[in-house]
């Protein structure tokens, strides 16, 4: 077993025995999985949400990309091209947010998520393709320059060029979100992997002082309103949002796990 | 419109708008082929700049190539197009229902899109576009050389994962879809020996171009290197 995976309630041979048994074979009711990320990267927060709203336990871990353990040749094991967050269920390992995401939706309790409708998961696909692409990075640069960069150098001066153009650049997609948010309760209407997307994204927005983007915004404002209490998909009685990791848990690199109790 | 009028839903066309040296216009192509969904492809000119004008941003305000119409509704970006072609075609969806390959699928595909794509990008634009645009234009042989390294190593890990599968999810799934134009485009631009030394990587090619639809080669439909030259993008019936 790869030693990074080695915490959590199924990192001993006798705990694994318990949660599935001598042949390996995995079954719904006897998971938990494990994740390792870091609490400031988006893409962990979208698995940890996808994680809670599927009802699926996972036990997290930090891989302190800070300290460049994703670059280590342990992590490259996992993910040689160092893709995080990484994911472990028995013996099936997968990295990245796209195929963990995809690979807890699909191991989890209750109806799926994708719509099937054709132009329904059209419009769940695009609007997590803006979400990635024209937001995912001005996030990134945000978080760095605000949090991530004075952690490392307490006397770091923000880049308020770099700060300013995210913020420009996040007007558009904002807005457009905001539009079509004025017609539904969640971004295709039904909730569903685009309001994971821009949650971890609007999240941390909050987190690095740039929540203001999201308040001028109404529709935008009301759907994380509503996110902010949103219950499981799944149907338990857990809200993703609560076990996000706020300004405190990324500065202490704290990262919380998915405990599910009434089942 | 009365119940014994519907139209088959594979025969209902579908218009798009791409490009014939885009990448991602070519998954697209590619996959209407395999499902037997009727295409009717509209040049947009990325070369003169027709996605950035004012007709095209109102169809797709964030640029995102190919566009597709298919009655009032339009979607554009790969990531949109293909399952919404999945779903409108003939047969199974493409997306595996077991955890582990799905799984497995969108990992392979965020590998290319991530580490694969940008490169063969390079390739396109420093071999092929810049030099449509301007004749005098001489490639950056730089950036095709480290281009070329960068390819290699994901085709070089594409070619271990890939020994004793047939496809990348080990069934036939989107993510043999997103690898086909890649492989194609270094195959057309001269850099057939990034595929030619890699025997498993060569394998599933191959049997990716003995894929029909009918009588039709799946594969045919992806532009040859005049077709982009001539700006011609095929109609996929």
């Amino acid at each position: 077993m790869n030693e990074l995976f080695a915490f959590g309630r199924t990192s001993g041979s006798e705990a694994s025995d318990v949660s599935y048994g001598l042949g390996g074979d995995m079954k719904k009711t006897q998971y938990v999985l494990q994740l390792l990320g870091f609490p400031g990267h988006a893409d962990t927060l979208k698995c940890l949400i996808t994680a809670v709203e599927m009802g699926m336990e996972t036990d997290s871990a930090v891989l302190d990309v800070m300290e460049g353990q994703d670059e280590s040749s342990e992590y490259l094991e996992i993910s040689p091209y160092g893709m995080v967050p990484a994911l472990k269920e028995a013996d099936y390992y997968v990295a990245g947010e796209s195929g963990i995401m995809s690979y807890i939706e699909a191991r989890g309790l209750g109806k799926r998520l994708p719509p099937k409708n054709a132009a329904l998961l059209a419009e769940q696909n695009y609007w997590s393709d803006i979400a990635c692409s024209e937001v995912g990075p001005n996030i990134k640069t945000l978080v760095q320059e605000r949090i991530l960069a004075p952690m490392h150098d307490s006397v770091y001066m923000m880049n308020t060029d770099a700060i300013e153009t995210a913020r420009n650049a996040l007007i558009a997609p904002l807005d457009a979100l905001d539009k079509q948010l004025a017609k539904n309760t969640f971004i295709i209407g039904n909730y569903s992997f685009a309001d994971i997307h821009w949650t971890a994204y609007v999240h941390l927005l909050y987190e690095s002082g740039d929540g203001d983007l999201v308040d001028n915004r109404p529709n935008l404002k009301a759907w994380f309103d509503r996110i902010r209490t949103h219950k499981s998909f799944s149907g338990q009685n857990v809200v993703a949002y609560d076990i996000l990791p706020k300004l405190g848990d990324i500065k202490k690199k704290q990262l919380n796990s998915v405990v599910i109790d009434d089942f | 419109m009365g119940l014994f009028s519907r139209k088959k839903k594979s025969q209902a066309g579908i218009h798009m708008r791409g490009f014939p040296g885009h990448v991602d216009t070519c998954k697209c192509l590619y996959l209407a082929a395999e499902k037997g969904v009727t295409l009717d492809p509209e040049l947009l000119d990325v070369t003169g700049l027709e996605h950035k004008t004012d007709a095209f941003h109102a169809l797709s305000p964030f640029e995102k190539i190919p566009c597709l119409g298919d009655g009032d509704f339009v979607i554009s970006g790969v990531t949109a197009i293909l399952p919404y072609i999945d779903v409108k075609g003939d047969g199974q969806s493409l997306t595996p229902r077991k955890a582990a390959r799905l799984g497995e699928q969108n990992y392979w595909i965020e590998v290319g899109q991530n580490e694969v794509l940008p490169l063969v990008n390079t390739l396109l634009e420093e071999q092929l576009l810049k030099p449509m645009s301007d004749p005098a234009y001489t490639p950056d042989q730089e950036k095709i050389d480290a281009a070329v390294t960068g390819i290699d190593r994901a085709f070089s890990l594409a070619d271990k994962h890939l020994q004793g599968r047939d496809y990348f999810a080990s069934d036939y799934t989107f993510a043999d879809i997103h690898w086909v134009p890649y492989l194609h485009f270094c195959d057309i631009n001269g850099h057939g020996e990034l595929v030619e030394k890699y025997p498993n990587l060569k394998s599933w090619f191959d049997r990716i171009k003995a894929r029909k639809k009918g009588a039709m080669s799946t594969y045919s439909v992806l532009p040859s290197l005049e077709q982009i030259k001539g700006k011609e993008l095929r109609y996929v019936a």
